[in-house]
């Protein structure tokens, strides 16, 4: 008896949690106009990006940089961008806005984890993100890549590369989290999440495609989270990665969801103890 | 005359009253502060990778390159510094209905927008940018007039302002104009290098729809290379189209103007 009765509230539990991921993919549909926009003007980033780095790829008289070669770059470029807008919901900002508004509060009297309820709203976010762009833009690439011939794609790799983007989002999310909670030392949300979209461009290869720095930077690089995020699932679907080094990356994907998951329960546990609501 | 002297006078009042609201949250605004100040020296380190594995960038040095991107980033800084609050007007001020307050008020409606918020953070990166003019043209040797700079670099910073009040004036028809603000803006990236290494119709992009070449490759082009009075001739017919036409649509659009009803 005692065992349905915990069954019954576990399937209650999945049930609220995919209502909520629900709510939050309806409610991206409410600002369709000013959606479209946010979208073309992200798009631009990536071909800006391409138009500079083929000219130096241009002008240099090796065939190929750390194992890319020149008709290769626009590909590089438009994954890490796909992966990118599929990873980031931030939900730094969507943490750290409640603590800033006071609406935290609230989720301190509902009987469910913040944060789990917080993956849930950015896993909602993300499947939007999937269904309605990143999918088409991988169509986008599919088409480029048949048609130019460069990659050979298999299947193998292809269920890798969605493994690794899945944890790819979770990692994003317990590092966005970490610094949602910032917020509640600085009672602002402005200037960090400035500076997490910094570091996150700046690490994961965004930027500067990985394979244009020298190789102690890819070397120091190799030790964070951040490297894991895009340039994992871009060489493994992009086959640079023999199969048991793709294995390897995403087995130390899982390890930092470990040591990541720790840090931010303990960092969750310390602050909200010092949370302070203005007003009300 | 007694007009003006209100505006000016106005302007350090609202000045002092924001930089009260931003101390308030000091920690932050320094983080910010080192954000875009970072955001900056990446910019440098982006350049000098390049180098690494190129000798001429088109053309183009180390330094001239270094030279436009310092020119962009005052001007955008600038910009940003006068005009942040535009970022609000398209995102809510009239989709909340929160305009109704500036027409109500003895000032220009465009004016007060302008001088409600002024973006300190901005400074930070607009003396960064100075630092990187000036050592660019110390050490890559490079023969400018001052005076000439000064001239163009006031006509960018209103062209770009006029741009993004053209762009913004969108807000009073589709309520929220915000991330049309994003798209066209976005297209100021492309102003950071040589716009003769991207493809034609970028370029004619770059001088009709989105005309952010008259205020950043063009000018630094004719700093740098050539001399001639027509350039500033060029230069001055966009900034005078660029700023009427943003005048014209804001007084069209606010004189067409119906709150929302809340």
């Amino acid at each position: 008896m005692r065992k349905n009765n915990l069954c019954n509230k576990f399937l209650n539990y999945v049930d609220l949690f995919v209502k909520i991921a629900e709510v939050e993919y309806k409610s991206h549909r409410a600002y369709n106009l000013n959606f479209i926009f946010m979208i073309l003007g992200n798009i631009i980033t990536p071909f800006f990006n391409y138009f500079i780095w083929i000219i130096v790829f241009n002008n240099i008289n090796a065939d190929n940089l750390n194992g890319f070669k020149i008709n290769e770059v626009f590909v590089y470029i438009f994954l890490t961008f796909i992966i990118t807008l599929f990873v980031c919901q931030n939900a730094d900002f969507r943490v750290s806005q409640e603590i800033k508004d006071g609406s935290i509060s609230i989720s301190f009297t509902k009987p469910i984890n913040y944060f789990v309820s917080k993956w849930f709203v950015t896993l909602g976010s993300a499947i939007f993100y999937a269904i309605n762009i990143c999918s088409w833009l991988m169509i986008f690439v599919f088409v480029y890549i048949i048609y130019l011939n460069n990659i050979a794609i298999s299947l193998t790799n292809i269920i890798l590369f969605i493994i690794s983007i899945l944890n790819s989002l979770f990692i994003t999310f317990i590092i966005d989290f970490m610094f949602g909670l910032f917020s509640i030392v600085l009672m602002n949300n402005w200037g960090i999440s400035k500076l997490k979209a910094f570091i996150f461009e700046f690490m994961s290869g965004n930027l500067i495609p990985m394979f244009f720095l020298p190789g102690f930077i890819q070397n120091a690089f190799s030790y964070l989270p951040f490297f894991y995020i895009s340039y994992l699932p871009t060489r493994i679907f992009m086959n640079k990665l023999h199969f048991n080094q793709a294995l390897l990356g995403i087995l130390m994907q899982f390890l930092w969801i470990g040591v990541l998951l720790l840090f931010s329960q303990v960092s969750w546990m310390l602050t909200r103890r010092k949370l302070v609501v203005n007003g009300g | 005359m007694k007009n003006v002297r209100m505006y000016l006078d106005l302007y350090p009042f609202m000045i002092k009253i924001y930089f009260k609201s931003i101390m308030s949250y000091k920690r932050d605004f320094f983080i910010g502060l080192f954000v875009f100040i970072s955001h900056q020296m990446f910019s440098v380190i982006t350049v000098f990778l390049i180098f690494q594995h190129v000798e001429n960038f088109n053309g183009w040095s180390f330094y001239e390159i270094l030279f436009l991107q310092g020119f962009v980033a005052l001007t955008s800084s600038i910009g940003d510094l006068v005009s942040d609050n535009l970022w609000d007007f398209a995102g809510r001020i009239i989709v909340r209905g929160d305009f109704d307050r500036y027409l109500v008020r003895p000032i220009n409606s465009l004016f007060f927008i302008l001088i409600e918020k002024i973006q300190i953070e901005a400074i930070g990166s607009a003396f960064i940018s100075i630092l990187i003019i000036m050592l660019s043209a110390l050490i890559g040797n490079l023969k400018f007039s001052i005076l000439k700079m000064l001239i163009f670099l006031i006509l960018s910073v209103l062209i770009i302002i006029s741009i993004k009040v053209i762009v913004s004036t969108s807000a009073f028809t589709i309520k929220k104009s915000r991330a049309l603000l994003y798209l066209v803006f976005q297209f100021n990236e492309f102003s950071k290098y040589p716009l003769t290494i991207y493809p034609w119709p970028l370029r004619i992009i770059l001088f009709t729809i989105f005309p952010f070449g008259f205020a950043s490759y063009l000018p630094v082009n004719f700093l740098l290379f050539t001399f001639e009075i027509s350039q500033y001739v060029i230069i001055s017919i966009a900034t005078v189209f660029l700023m009427s036409t943003s005048f014209i649509l804001w007084e069209y659009y606010v004189n067409k103007y119906t709150s929302t009803g809340t």
